[in-house]
């Protein structure tokens, strides 16, 4: 082995692509030997480290398979019209996928202008199109989905229009619904094998296939039959597969999240390269391109929101001790809630860890202090009182949950153990933190607030630790 | 969040197909199976990500691509034939289409690029989520110019070294994969492989000697 054919090689060894066990071991042995040749493995070696480091790991956000999802709906019906018309050729082209609007869909892959003159003149033909696609599949065998209860449930038609459709009325794939019943009753439609779904007002969701729907905006609630399984909910933040069960599924597309919520059995949720196991009693969100959080336990009802308001308010006010700033930095919620006049509460708490890496402070914060306080009037808001002095009631629980009464006028402090990492500092005097705060009254009543990011002035935070011995 | 690519991460995140299942799941997808094309989508998706985003260097318009390479995919579904690799097959169309891409774009893409060369591009810059009290300015700016330099140095190299280059250093693909795709020997691969190396390690020779280990 000589310079020459090692240094022709160099770069292939250093990638570790010399398939050639003799040739390697003879490079190995040179570089090893050669001063000049080991200075260019070192040279070749860290070029590429630098330009690796330079690199990105690139997950697409569920958006672009929500519309490959769309897209590929359009071109099926275009290949079924085609099909008919005898021109299949002219259907599978682009212009024919960019006939149909995509409505719900927020951003659009750009059509070259002159597409778009082809696209608007065969654009009835599209319409025509997926017309026929529920005829073919409703002719050879497709499924099903039978409107069985509830008022209002819509189908939308590509152009945009809609139509109300009444009881009995079966969906079929391809068909996109939305739920227009007013006050709290829901729509409830149900598969040929049992499993149901419950629509929500707002609710707006497409038929995919058998085993999956695309849930575009609002709550769904699936109670999915043994033979139901696999069925799959799919959104812009994320993916639910089932695994025979029931659970409700949310999106928001102001906060860009779904949210999802397991009553029985095992959801299999999943967002950007990750996949979390709700199982029931849990849920869980999904935000963006991000991970779905670590499941939590949901056993707390869902906000009665029509419960809280008037009357009496809440302060909840979540506080962590900064070591390095040997100040207490808060976070605080206004919840005005209707407290029954000199009835005591009990109020449940949790605090969990939203394990965000990005504002984890290694060793920062190891207590949470959750300091709520209830006072007589809805008018009493904002960082009225101070940290301590002022409490007459503290229960420790080690769990990070507990029970406590609550009274009219009076304030509390609990100190409740959890995992660093919730809470983040910002270097610059800024300070956030995230948390949620789930709240629950015997009877039944909850509060859940869930907070993100939210930057606060510096004048607004606590700057005393609260004394020992409550 | 966007995560730091190294040397390790890149063994480990190389995507684990399988050859006969992606066929399979191919002959699926030729019946139009939705299922099958997702699980298709899933397995590619980050392998086509890295691909396009180190040579575009604009998220936005990776996912575009991504969506691309797959309704080309999905279209050409009707007369694909298990003959050779999937991965190769796919990787092709990728090739294809980004080729043309460029051709459209005048061989300039990064000047087309929205977002390309945003200090600290890592999505959070002009989002509502506080800044992460990880990195601290110093080490932000210091990525920011890394990168900066380093999609520089990428973009002026040759059409056919840069696809050679992203496809081994950033998509995490064998010679022998590269030579399938590209459908040239492999030795040519490593000959593109080594000149490209050569001339990034000059236009990258300032930052190297600054930063000077």
């Amino acid at each position: 082995m000589d310079c020459i054919k090692t240094l022709d090689n160099i770069v292939a060894y250093v990638q570790g692509e010399i398939a050639d066990d003799s040739l390697r071991r003879d490079i190995a042995a040179h570089v090893q030997a050669c001063g000049s040749c080991r200075r260019e493995e070192g040279e070749v070696r860290r070029t590429l480290n630098v330009i690796q480091e330079a690199g990105e790991e690139f997950v697409p956000s569920n958006r672009v398979w929500m519309q490959l999802l769309e897209r590929i709906r359009i071109i099926k019906a275009g290949i079924t019209a085609g099909d008919k018309s005898g021109s299949v050729q002219t259907a599978t082209t682009v212009e024919t996928e960019q006939a149909y609007t995509p409505r719900l869909i927020a951003r659009r892959v750009t059509v070259p202008r002159p597409r778009r003159a082809i696209a608007l003149l065969i654009s009835i033909g599209a319409a025509a199109a997926v017309a026929a696609v529920i005829v073919y599949i409703a002719t050879t065998g497709g499924f099903a989905v039978e409107y069985v209860e509830g008022p209002g449930l819509a189908l939308i038609r590509d152009n945009g229009t809609s139509e109300k459709t009444d009881i009995g009325h079966k969906f079929v794939k391809g068909d996109i619904v939305e739920a227009r019943s007013v006050g709290s009753k829901n729509a409830m439609l149900r598969y040929p094998n049992d499993s149901t779904l419950t629509l929500e007002q707002g609710a707006n969701l497409e038929f995919i296939s058998e085993n999956a729907v695309k849930l575009y905006a609002g709550t769904l609630r699936a109670s999915i039959t043994p033979e139901g399984i696999g069925f799959k909910v799919w959104t812009e933040f994320g993916e639910a597969k089932v695994t025979g069960t029931e659970f409700t599924i949310t999106v928001s597309k102001e906060k860009r999240q779904t949210a999802i919520r397991v009553m029985t059995g095992e959801v299999a949720f999943s967002n950007g390269d990750e996949t979390r196991v709700v199982s029931a009693g849990s849920q869980t969100v999904a935000s963006g391109n991000a991970s779905p959080e670590k499941p939590f336990s949901s056993e707390l009802d869902e906000i009665p929101t029509q419960e809280l308001r008037g009357g009496h308010n809440i302060e909840l006010l979540m506080a962590v001790f900064d070591p390095s700033s040997g100040r207490y930095v808060s976070e605080s919620e206004n919840v005005p809630v209707e407290l029954p006049p000199g009835e005591p509460l009990r109020l449940r708490f949790l605090v969990r860890n939203l394990e965000n890496e990005a504002l984890r402070i290694p060793g920062a914060a190891e207590a949470y202090n959750l300091f709520v306080r209830v006072s007589p009037s809805a008018e009493t808001k904002g960082y009225q009182f101070p940290i301590g002095g002022e409490f007459t009631e503290e229960e420790p629980q080690p769990d990070g949950g507990g029970f406590v009464k609550l009274e009219s006028g009076q304030s509390y402090r609990f100190v409740c153990q959890i995992e660093p990492g919730a809470i983040g500092l910002v270097p610059g005097g800024t300070r956030y933190i995230y948390g949620v705060y789930n709240m629950k009254w015997e009877s039944k009543t909850a509060i859940a607030v869930k907070r993100a990011a939210m930057p606060r002035p510096d004048a607004d935070l606590p700057t005393e630790a609260p004394p020992e011995g409550h | 969040m966007v995560t730091c690519f190294t040397r390790a991460m890149k063994a480990r995140k190389q995507f684990a197909s399988d050859p006969g299942r992606d066929v399979k799941l191919m002959l699926r997808v030729k019946q139009g199976n939705i299922e099958a094309f997702e699980a298709i989508y899933n397995t590619y998706k980050a392998s086509l990500g890295a691909f396009f985003y180190h040579l575009v260097w604009d998220r936005s318009r990776t996912e575009d691509y991504i969506q691309e390479v797959f309704i080309r995919l999905w279209k050409a579904a009707g007369n694909y034939q298990p003959t050779g690799k999937f991965s190769t097959f796919l990787f092709q169309i990728a090739k294809n289409f980004w080729l043309n891409e460029r051709r459209k774009l005048g061989h300039d893409p990064a000047r087309f690029s929205l977002d390309a060369k945003i200090a600290g591009d890592d999505g959070s810059r002009f989002s509502s989520q506080p800044p992460s009290p990880g990195p601290t300015p110093s080490t932000v700016v210091a990525r920011a110019e890394l990168k900066a330099q380093v999609q520089e140095a990428l973009d002026s190299l040759p059409e056919k070294q840069s696809l050679v280059f992203v496809m081994s250093e950033f998509q995490g693909l064998k010679y022998h994969e590269i030579a399938e795709v590209l459908d040239i020997p492999i030795g040519t691969v490593k000959s593109r492989m080594a000149r490209a190396e050569k001339l990034l390690r000059k236009k990258l020779s300032r930052y190297l000697a600054d930063h000077q280990r």
